[in-house]
Order: C-alpha cells, then sequence, then structure tokens
C-alpha cells in the first residue's frame, strides 16, 4: 500500500463524507491513470469495433458497476469467511484473473472473426470507401453488452486492493455507509479515467479518418486498423493469460 | 508488394504485443491480497496473538526491520549442468532468522492487564506461511485484556490491521493508525455478543437487488435497440 491508494483510507479515517467522497472519485481516476487497468484493451477494442462515443460511454458505466460490485462482493465474502483461518481472496484474485484472461481471449477471437471478414468484405468490393447500404459503418460490432463486460473486467474485475481494504474497514468499524460511497465514488474516478482515454482514442481515429479521405497510405491504414485492434485484443488476453497462469501454477 | 505487405503486417503485430505486453503486465504488480489480521485467543493467563500479512506487507516489515536490505545484490551461482541458482539467503530466511523482526512484532503488538504488561515471547519459524506467533504471559488468569497493535503505521499511517477473537466481545476490531488499541473479553459473558450482521446483509440484499434491477434494465434496452430500424 504506497501513496494515492494510501490516501483512499486515510480519507476515510479522517475526512468529513462529502470531502472524503470527492477524494475516493480523485483516488480512483489517478488509479487507472497507472499502468495496468486495461486502457490498451479498450483502446483496442474501440479501435477494433469501430466504436462510438456512446459505446464508451457504456463502457465508462460498465467498467465503474463492475468495480464497485466486485469490490462489495468480495469484501462481504472475506468477512464471512476471515474467522475461518482458511479464508483467503488471493486465490480468488487469481481465479479472477484467469477469468478476465479467458474472457479477453474469447472477445478477441470473435472481434477477429468479424473483422478479418469485413476487410475481406471490402476487399472483394474495392478499396474506396462507399456505402451500399444504411446503418453503422461496415465492420462495427453491433452493440454487444457481452463484449463492453469483457473488456471492462480487465479493470474492474479485479479490483484495487486499497478499495477493497477500504470495504473491510467500512464493515468492521460500522460505517459501511460511507465505505461504500467511497468505492463507488472510486469506480466512477476509475471509470472517468477510462473514458477519457476512449473519447481521445475516437477522437483521434475520426481525425485520421477525415485526414485519409485524400491520402492513400492513410485509408490505408485506416482499413487496416480494426484488424489491428482486433490482434491487440488477442495478444493482451495472451499475455493476461499467460501472467494468470503463472500466478496459479506459482501459488 | 504482397511480400513488403506481409512484413508490415508483422511489424505492427509486434508492435501491438510489446503495447499489449507493456500496458497489461505491471497490473499484476499490485496485487489484491488479505489485509493485515491478529487472531487472538486466551488459554489460562496467556494470550496467543497470530500475525499474517500479504507478502508486499512482508517486504514493507522487512524494510522498516532493516531485515531485508533496500539495496540488494544477487549472486547467482552457475553450475556446470545445472541451473543458475541464486546464492545466500533468501528473504523468507532474512525475515524468520532477524532479531530485530521479532524485536518489532512485540513492540507493535502489545497485550495488557489491569495496567501490566505481558511480556511476550515471538516465534517466526512460520512467519510466511502461517503467521508470526506471539505469545504473551499475564500475571493473572485472562479474563479481560488490553491489546495494542501498531504494525507497519510507522511505514505508512493508512496501513491497519483486522483483528479477530473468537468467542470473546469484541469479535472483531479494526487497529488504525487513530485507534490502536482495544480492551478485548474473554469471558463466558463475551460470547453471548456476537458480531453486528445489519450492516453486511443490508449490503448483500442491496447488492442483489441492484444486480436484479441492472438485468431487467438491460433486456429493456436490448428490446428497444432490436425494435427500432437500424
Amino acid at each position: 500500500m504506497t501513496g494515492i491508494d494510501a490516501r483512499l483510507l486515510g480519507a476515510f479515517d479522517d475526512a468529513l463524507w462529502p470531502i472524503a467522497v470527492g477524494i475516493a472519485v480523485l483516488v480512483g481516476a489517478a488509479h487507472a491513470v497507472r499502468p495496468g487497468h486495461g486502457k490498451t484493451l479498450v483502446a483496442a477494442y474501440l479501435v477494433a469495433e469501430r466504436g462510438r462515443r456512446l459505446q464508451a460511454v457504456a463502457l465508462a458505466v460498465v467498467i465503474a458497476a463492475l468495480h464497485t460490485v466486485s469490490v462489495l462482493v468480495l469484501g462481504l465474502l472475506w468477512w464471512w469467511t476471515a474467522e475461518g483461518q482458511a479464508a483467503s481472496i488471493d486465490s480468488l484474485a487469481d481465479w479472477g484473473r484467469l477469468l478476465v484472461a479467458v474472457l479477453v481471449l474469447g472477445l478477441g477471437a470473435v472481434v477477429c472473426r468479424r473483422q478479418w471478414r469485413a476487410f475481406r468484405h471490402r476487399r472483394a468490393h474495392g478499396h474506396a470507401p462507399h456505402h451500399h447500404h444504411h446503418g453503422p459503418p461496415e465492420g462495427a460490432g453491433p452493440w454487444s453488452w457481452s463484449g463492453l463486460v469483457a473488456v471492462a473486467s480487465v479493470g474492474a474485475l479485479v479490483p484495487s486492493p486499497a478499495a477493497f481494504l477500504l470495504l473491510v474497514s467500512g464493515l468492521l468499524t460500522g460505517r459501511a455507509p460511507l465505505a461504500v460511497a467511497m468505492v463507488v465514488g472510486f469506480g466512477l474516478g476509475l471509470a472517468a479515467t477510462v473514458l477519457a482515454v476512449g473519447l481521445m482514442v475516437i477522437a483521434g481515429r475520426d481525425w485520421l479518418g477525415r485526414r485519409a479521405a485524400g491520402h492513400r497510405a492513410l485509408a490505408r491504414l485506416g482499413a487496416w486498423a480494426p484488424l489491428f485492434g482486433a490482434a491487440a485484443i488477442v495478444c493482451g488476453g495472451c499475455v493476461l493469460s499467460v501472467t494468470a497462469v503463472a500466478a496459479l501454477v506459482g501459488a | 508488394m504482397r511480400l513488403t505487405a506481409t512484413v508490415r503486417v508483422l511489424l505492427g503485430l509486434t508492435a501491438l504485443a510489446t503495447a499489449g505486453a507493456v500496458g497489461a503486465a505491471p497490473a499484476a504488480a499490485h496485487p489484491l491480497g488479505d489485509p493485515q489480521t491478529v487472531r487472538l485467543t486466551a488459554d489460562g493467563s496467556r494470550v496467543k496473538a497470530l500475525w499474517t500479512a500479504p507478502p508486499d506487507d512482508l517486504v514493507v516489515l522487512g524494510s522498516v526491520t532493516g531485515a531485508i536490505p533496500d539495496q540488494r545484490e544477487y549472486v547467482f551461482d552457475l553450475g556446470a549442468d545445472a541451473e543458475p541458482a541464486p546464492v545466500g539467503e533468501t528473504d523468507a530466511e532474512l525475515l524468520t532468522g532477524s532479531r530485530a523482526v521479532a524485536d518489532y512484532l512485540a513492540e507493535h503488538i502489545r497485550v495488557g492487564q489491569d495496567g501490566r504488561e505481558c511480556p511476550a515471547e515471538v516465534d517466526l519459524a512460520a512467519l510466511v506461511d502461517e503467521g508470526a506467533e506471539l505469545v504473551f504471559a499475564c500475571p493473572e488468569p485472562v479474563t479481560a485484556v488490553e491489546v495494542e497493535v501498531t504494525m507497519l503505521t510507522d511505514a505508512d499511517p493508512a496501513y491497519r490491521t483486522v483483528a479477530f477473537a473468537d468467542g470473546a466481545a469484541p469479535e472483531q476490531h479494526l487497529y488504525t493508525v487513530g485507534d490502536p488499541v482495544a480492551e478485548w473479553r474473554f469471558d463466558a459473558t463475551a460470547a453471548e455478543e456476537g458480531r453486528d450482521w445489519f450492516a453486511p446483509v443490508a449490503l448483500a440484499v442491496a447488492i442483489a437487488a441492484s444486480a436484479a434491477a441492472a438485468v431487467v434494465v438491460l433486456r429493456r434496452l436490448r428490446r428497444t435497440a432490436a425494435g427500432s430500424p437500424s
């Protein structure tokens, strides 16, 4: 426990509740800036699925909700079982990481397949972007809640240790409502950072799209981008799987 | 032309894989684990405290006591046909063999009876796996004792320790830097008090209710999306 995460617990102990919740939002946002937390995969997903702003917002909402629920469930589980000697959330966290890895690999496979087909389809119909039917752009992922949950799980299913400790503190000191409010705030902060990353990715992609109109190489890059994004999700899934399996085997 | 495209794709994939690895790997570096705990039991005039902590907190313990040096050299032994193996004591051996760690534990977990301190005996043999065992010898048979826990709060004031005592009152307590002392009663009336179940049960009900609400809302959203022309 170091730095900003420790401030979360300090705020719970000492600060007035509106300030404590505000600090929790800020700590959550700052926490998500650090490496990990699925920002790379969020970016890859939005590029691969040609995601729109609404999709980025939905993703942020799912991340906030999933992080909050997983802190609450883990905290309660720990509180219920901790009196027994064998209680440990370490192994639960390891299995959680494996579940996340499997979800991401599955998502990567689905997205890869769809984008590869869309890519082949575009190739078969010539390079120029064209719209021969109405609706979302070709290759754009259908609105998929399971896809959003899979991406959100990377940053949210195995929650922050500080948020977990915060809830345990709340349960043990009879200040559970404040702890829950702060956990929700932390999740919202986390989601805000991820949303900012997502919107930046979308803005960058759209900018590239506009520039690509008169630029052959850029247009080609734009055509390949969703495939790269899909490949990145698979790569991310592989890395997550390796670390999760290593943790399980090493334990 | 075709070859260069393939090479470009491969280069792109390699770059993405590297980015993915860089982005994902450090997530494992700040692990979710059990908090520090102290389990108290009383037997006659003795109080036993079992202190456990996750591995990263053990490293902090090694650091504040000086048992694990902050700057380290690793020397590897390269045998002719063997895997390279590090030479010297492991971190676990450094911790369990350290007098300073034992003294630190005895200083930061203290038991008193009627204002008199009960001297501690510290057993570090199982520190890493099971936890450190402290046995406090009190002058009188134990019914009520004052237990002070300030483990690692000198490293960071946000550190906290969850204490449990089966059949005692209270059954659990959270030690923080602002609340380092608690009185525990191990007499017969203590077992009747039990834990406060209200907040956890209310929370569990709230989680179940919001999960159910989320499912209903998602279904409705999906139905609306399916019904509207694309």
